[in-house]
């Protein structure tokens, strides 16, 4: 680090060789391997070698062209070795700021950093880059101005619950085929097959009640959980939240250390989060929304596994500054089909009482389903909030970009003024408006007096009506 | 202030055309030479759009694209048969980022991308130093706001 600069990590070069990976090394390992042992397919092992060579010069010039500076609450980032891109970006205008070990860094001894605004898309951060563990802690106190606070820490059920959550069978028997895939391409075996046939062959002898290949198939599903839940609780345990003035700090994971910094005036939505493990012990993981998350879809769990209780947001006052009262939203849905179901139920019983039995468990179950979420949702606008199926979110007020169809000005992230040649000639055009909402993010008034739009936009937006 | 595109914006344009247009010519040249296509369809076909895009269309983009910073908003003019303008109040950019590929940044200039919550802007051909220029200003502006 020289004054407020800082030098990004070696490792920093593997993010641009990263996609090239399966495609590159591991074919190059293989051929290299197979060469060696049977003296065979030169050429192609020459041109796999070449390839790589250059490729990760490649990367190493990518590498060598970063510069990461902050001077003046300004952060300026350099990057690209033939495309070149210079970043100019105000620190207040960032959302959050991660810090992560991955299993990679923990062996190069570097930290993954990634910045992010409201104009983060995808799952793609605004950019990343890896330092050493000093320059990074220098880089986020330059850039967060975090001073430590009283910590809140989460217990070891707490976070076992939010692994559990977040586990899913699906993603770890995606990691495990893959993992077999590659092992299986390395040692030229269908690796696949035969641990299937193994797993059957080994339920065939303990001779179950379920055919053997049920049983090997619930076997890899289970594998797949138990892989997903040691890669989540390495993930969250020892969870704890800090908040210091207007940054709120996460910090989660045993081995691989991750640590959010969010800004909390750039917090727009709170969410209360159930899933069937959670529910089963009537607790639900707080969740907050900011603009433009790369890293995740739906915010970070910032309080996990906490009591099933709405009150949880006066509790735990994950907000300083955040009104008492949230825009109250109330959901007609379950009261018109609680009234359509009792309607259908009366009416099966009078005409056809035979299937009403059958009838009235189906609507009596939604009925009471409805009822329930009634209660929900009523319970939440007395207390101010905006319940919407198993997710309790509280919005705030000055963050909703749309109440129906009015838009609050300032909320208007740009405008566009169109004109066809057709227009030009009635001396019309198209406003087009873009909010910062993403989902709904434009809004269009065409056929609008030319002249008039251009004197409403240079006024600086102070007409009233429009 | 107003901020028009470079004059050698217009040797880009040419030379990204010309580029483009390099590997359609090829194809088309080897059917010719075959005899697969007549002459007056190759260069109908061919010629003519180039040298309307070559000579009309592309000074007409170059003349027509500028930004503009007035007093409370940065106005981007766009478009050459539908006109499009661009009016962004200094306080909403989130950042701005500079960017130059390696044919722009033989003939020393480049790319102004405004980052917005909605979408990117893209201010294109400015020289290095106007777009330096460009960003501190709505850097000030927006202090100042």
């Amino acid at each position: 680090m020289i004054g407020n600069s800082f030098t990004p990590h070696p490792l920093t070069a593997f993010k641009y060789l990263k996609r090239l990976l399966p495609l590159l090394i591991i074919p190059v390992t293989s051929s290299v391997y197979r060469y060696i042992l049977h003296g065979v397919n030169f050429s192609a092992t020459f041109f796999d070698v070449l390839g790589a060579i250059l490729s990760v010069l490649w990367a190493r010039f990518e590498y060598k062209s970063i510069s990461v500076k902050v001077k003046d609450g300004k952060l300026f980032i350099n990057s690209g070795f033939v495309f070149k891109n210079q970043w100019n970006i105000k620190t207040d205008r960032l959302t959050a700021v991660y810090t992560q070990r991955t299993f990679l860094c923990l062996l190069f001894g570097a930290v993954k950093v990634s910045i992010e605004t409201q104009a983060g898309r995808g799952k793609k951060p605004d950019f990343e880059f890896y330092v050493n563990q000093k320059q990074a802690r220098s880089f986020v106190e330059c850039i967060t101005d975090f001073k430590g606070a009283k910590p809140v820490k989460s217990s070891f059920w707490q976070s076992v619950l939010l692994a559990l959550s977040e586990t899913s069978a699906w993603s770890g028997l995606l990691l495990f085929a893959t993992a077999i895939n590659y092992l299986g391409r390395f040692l030229g075996r269908q690796m696949g097959a035969e641990v299937l046939s193994q797993l059957t062959d080994t339920f065939k002898k303990v001779g179950l009640i379920i055919p053997p290949i049920t049983a090997a198939i619930a076997g890899l599903i289970l594998v797949g959980f138990v892989l997903s839940f040691g890669v989540a609780i390495v993930h969250h345990l020892s969870h704890s939240v800090e908040q210091s003035g207007k940054m709120l700090h996460i910090k989660q994971g045993i081995l691989l250390r991750s640590h959010a910094y969010i800004f909390t005036h750039n917090i727009s939505c709170a969410v209360a989060v159930g899933s069937p493990v959670l529910h089963f012990f009537g607790r639900k993981n707080l969740r907050i929304i900011v603009g433009g998350y790369g890293n995740k879809q739906e915010g970070e769990s910032v309080l996990p596994a906490i009591e099933n209780d709405i009150d949880f947001f006066d509790k735990n006052g994950v907000f300083l500054n955040c009104p008492k009262r949230a825009k109250i939203r109330v959901v007609k849905i379950p009261l018109i089909l609680t009234g359509i179901c009792l309607f259908l139920l009366a009416l099966f019983v009078y005409k056809m009482p035979r299937l009403a039995f059958l009838w009235a468990i189906i609507f009596l179950s939604s009925a009471v389903i409805c009822l329930y979420r009634l209660r929900i949702k009523l319970h939440g606008v007395k207390k101010g909030f905006a319940v919407l199926g198993r997710k309790a979110r509280i919005y705030h007020p000055k963050r909703l970009t749309h109440f129906d169809s009015n838009t609050p000005m300032e909320w208007i992230d740009s405008f566009e003024i169109r004109q066809t040649p057709f227009d030009l000639n009635y001396k019309v055009c198209t406003l087009t408006m873009k909010t910062y909402n993403k989902k709904k993010s434009r809004f269009a008034a065409a056929n609008l007096d030319y002249f008039e739009t251009i004197s409403f936009l240079k006024d600086g937006h102070k007409t009233e009506r429009f | 202030m107003t901020f028009a595109p470079s004059r050698k914006f217009l040797s880009v344009l040419r030379l990204r055309l010309f580029l483009g247009a390099l590997p359609i010519a090829a194809i088309l040249g080897i059917t010719y030479f075959y005899g697969q296509i007549p002459t007056l369809v190759w260069s109908v076909g061919i010629f003519v759009p180039l040298i309307f895009v070559w000579t009309v269309y592309l000074p007409l983009l170059c003349k027509q694209q500028k930004a503009v910073l007035e007093k409370e908003s940065l106005w981007v003019y766009k478009g050459v048969i539908i006109k499009r303008r661009h009016v962004i109040p200094y306080c909403r950019p989130l950042y701005c980022k500079i960017c130059s590929g390696p044919i722009t940044w033989l003939f020393g200039i480049c790319t102004v991308k405004i980052r917005l919550v909605g979408g990117d802007l893209c201010i294109n051909g400015l020289s290095c130093k106007d777009a330096l220029f460009l960003v501190s200003s709505l850097e000030s502006k927006y202090d100042r706001q």
